[in-house]
């Protein structure tokens, strides 16, 4: 007899390489996304609300899979830990390198800032738009992986001054977190 | 690869053919435009049913046409194209339309894409890269108009990054033809003509 034949996918160890896919095609699979929730919005704020909400799925997925993939022994439960685990796993994996900096603003307040943010790089928001960004998609993925991890937060997407690499201007992003009273309270307890 | 040349020389340098001699001269109000200064004067995006969707003066003269004379004459140019692909004005068939139109004064170089938007630049006479640029003026709108969700397909391109690299493409033409300028034998590849 036989052994019974044995799923090879489940036989197979779990692939840590980083898999890339085409930009353009992520490109104009975003704009699509961006287009679609346009058709069905008001105004501008509902248009970011909307973009966050996408990103969200998105960083509960993220976070599931790498913290199984990078750090399977560990859970973050500290918030630098999770904001730390966000700035460098997160982004790497998404965007092939760390976000620049992670700055602490107030006790509840966090900054994730980041230039060339991949989701903006082909994108120009018309004058009648102004004050929304597009990367409120990346926002959403921060919130999505804090909350997935049991850190409540409100996180947004701002405009920073644009930098010049002396060829093209580049835009920058910061990404606001506003984290809920209750994970402070928390902090304090540890 | 016939109807290259619209401008054969033959007939005399002031008459550029067509009515368009007119108009032509709106195009570019200067000739003498020092070599440090870009070989550009203008470039112009044309969608596939005629209508002007992205036009840019580079000259540093400032006499520049108003829009809607920009629109009509890129409405001109686009007949103009597609007179010159048909069968019975080309002597020989699958002709590529109008790629050159060569006056005394400056050369307009058109390039068409498979999907129908022309590219157009308006350089100084015999001034090199310009197939290139307008190859790189296609990428930037690959990039930055068809990959920008805020752009609605055959409207006019408002987007700043956008216009940044075609600024950037343009100014990398100028670096090109500098030193070169001067040389007679740079634009080489458009002495011959099929006529």
């Amino acid at each position: 007899m036989a052994p019974p034949s044995i799923d090879p996918l489940v036989d197979q160890p779990m692939s840590s390489g980083r898999k890339e896919v085409s930009l353009s095609a992520f490109a104009f699979l975003f704009s699509e996304i961006v287009q679609y929730h346009l058709q069905r919005v008001s105004d501008t704020n509902e248009l970011e609300l909307k973009l966050e909400e996408a990103g969200a799925h998105v960083g509960r997925r993220v976070l599931e899979l790498l913290a199984y993939r990078e750090k399977p022994t560990r859970r973050e439960t500290r918030l630098n830990g999770i904001l730390t685990f966000i700035q460098n796993n997160v982004w790497k994996n998404l965007f092939g390198r760390s976000a620049d900096s992670l700055e602490i603003y107030n006790d509840d307040e966090y900054m994730i800032s980041d230039r060339d943010v991949l989701v903006n790089r082909f994108i120009s928001v018309p004058k009648d738009y102004q004050g929304m960004n597009c990367a409120s998609f990346v926002a959403g993925v921060v919130k999505g992986c804090l909350e997935s991890a049991g850190f409540d937060a409100q996180v947004s997407a701002y405009d920073a001054p644009t930098a010049d690499d002396g060829h093209y201007s580049v835009a920058r992003t910061n990404f606001l977190v506003k984290v809920d009273a209750n994970v402070l309270e928390r902090e304090q307890s540890f | 690869m016939s109807g290259r040349a619209f401008d054969d020389g033959s007939q005399g340098e002031k008459d550029v053919g067509v009515d368009f001699t007119g108009r032509a001269s709106f195009l570019v109000s200067s000739s003498s435009s020092s070599s440090s200064s870009s070989p550009v004067f203008s470039v112009w995006i044309v969608n596939k049913s005629g209508g002007l969707i992205f036009y840019k003066n580079y000259s540093s003269d400032k006499n520049t046409l108003d829009t809607n004379d920009t629109l009509r004459l890129a409405s001109v140019w686009h007949s103009l194209h597609a007179i010159s692909r048909t069968n019975s004005v080309s002597p020989v068939k699958k002709s590529s339309g109008i790629e050159l139109l060569e006056t005394s004064t400056f050369d307009l170089h058109c390039f068409e894409t498979k999907t129908g938007i022309k590219f157009m630049v308006c350089s100084m006479k015999k001034a090199i890269g310009v197939e290139r640029l307008l190859r790189r003026v296609y990428d930037v709108y690959a990039d930055f108009a068809m990959k920008n969700p805020f752009y609605e397909l055959e409207q006019p391109i408002q987007a700043e990054l956008f216009e940044e690299r075609v600024m950037i493409a343009v100014k990398s033409c100028r670096n090109a033809n500098s030193g070169h300028y001067s040389g007679g034998g740079g634009g080489g590849g458009y002495a011959s003509s099929l006529y």
